[in-house]
């Protein structure tokens, strides 16, 4: 896998974890140089092991207390009245999916990672990612068709 | 899932351009680069007599033993100093060029880059031992241990006085030293194949018995010139 591509998969995994920009760049930044200061090199990309280090590395800002309540460009990211009428319908659909749910869909479906990739990442087994894929794909699919039918 | 929904949530999880990303992957592709690359990279940088030299060696050993030239092992002996001279001036080739001050401010350390060269050359010259011994032995029928030995021992003093001269105030000043080293050992042993008959035999005697002990010896007394020339490397720049 190319570095690029690899770099572009674990930034979009930060960025829907902590909706900020600048900190999704720094922990995608930390997450590579850790991942180099641990294998020694980066000529073999193993997602499954940047994918915990970022989830780690998550959980950790999470936890450090900060001043703000609301990250800087998450109304911009989620909440976009501009939009045709369909993605609009599809964010809202997304919305109101549990965050879990919405990380096997990004995982799975949008950075499209291999079924051992994101069960390692995730720390669940092979049967259990397919009923949560499959109980995400129905709950989307059917947040979706009461969107469309609002709109 | 249908591909229009991939399509879909791949809109939905948008994430704005990462406005730092190609500065830190190039940063990053800097880094990339294995030792093995590294070294490669080198023996470019390593000018082509050497190897022609190392190709001649070669050759010169398979003439002499294709048509029976009794002093073949002696003239390879003679020959071997300078192979030693030659790989004390490459490794040390950017301090004559005045090129240090530029390599120690690039990615590699100047210590990297000579400890490369050193390799090279040093496994040039392995290569012309595994290949000329058997050679010689087979042409000759000598041990092929005794015969690596004969030719690796010049090489080896050659190479460790060089070392030794080259971070001395004579050496850094002559740029040519090693080379007048490797005259002295040559003519050493052209002078006691020559004319000290009962020398040499006394001198194969001792090969004999002790040669691997002495040239394993020798060989430990190079690794440690070549670690002290590496780590003064930057300090004598």
């Amino acid at each position: 896998m190319d570095l690029e591509e690899a770099y572009d998969k674990i930034y979009r995994y930060v960025y829907f974890r902590m909706k900020n920009q600048a900190i999704a760049e720094d922990i995608t930044q930390e997450t590579f140089l850790r991942f180099i200061g641990k294998k020694g090199n980066i000529h073999v990309y193993d997602m499954r092991y940047l994918y915990t280090i970022a989830r780690n590395l998550c959980i950790d800002e999470y936890r450090r207390p900060k001043a703000e309540a609301l990250p800087e460009d998450y109304d911009s990211s989620m909440q976009t009245s501009d939009l045709p009428e369909e993605r609009m319908a599809v964010r809202d659909a997304l919305a109101k999916l549990s965050p879990e749910d919405q990380e096997i869909l990004l995982l799975r479906h949008v950075n499209n990672e291999p079924v051992g990739t994101v069960c390692k990442a995730l720390g669940i087994s092979r049967f259990a990612l397919y009923r949560r894929l499959k109980s995400a794909e129905d709950s989307f699919r059917s947040s979706l068709e009461v969107e469309t039918d609002e709109k | 899932m249908k591909n229009e929904w991939k399509d879909m949530l791949n809109d939905a999880f948008y994430a704005p351009e990462a406005v730092k990303k190609k500065e830190f992957l190039r940063s990053i592709r800097q880094r990339e680069m294995s030792s093995f690359e590294m070294i490669w990279q080198q023996a470019a940088y390593i000018r082509i007599h050497v190897w022609i030299f190392a190709v001649m060696i070669i050759a010169f050993a398979v003439f002499g033993a294709a048509t029976g030239l009794g002093s073949t092992q002696h003239i390879i002996a003679m020959i071997m100093p300078f192979t030693a001279s030659f790989s004390v001036i490459e490794a040390q080739r950017s301090k004559w060029c005045g090129m240090t001050e530029l390599e120690m401010a690039t990615r590699f350390s100047l210590r990297s880059v000579v400890l490369a060269r050193m390799t090279i050359l040093g496994a040039v010259t392995f290569v012309v031992l595994c290949v000329i011994s058997p050679v010689i032995s087979v042409a000759f029928d000598q041990g092929a241990v005794l015969t690596a030995v004969r030719i690796l021992i010049p090489y080896l003093v050659t190479m460790i006085i060089s070392l030794e001269a080259e971070r001395s105030v004579i050496g850094r000043k002559t740029g040519y030293c090693p080379l007048m080293i490797a005259a002295v050992v040559s003519v050493f042993i052209y002078w006691m194949a020559g004319f000290e008959t009962r020398m040499l035999l006394r001198y194969l005697d001792i090969l004999e018995s002790w040669g691997i002990l002495i040239a394993l010896g020798l060989l430990a007394l190079t690794f440690a010139e070549q670690w002290k020339t590496i780590n003064n490397v930057e300090a004598f720049a």
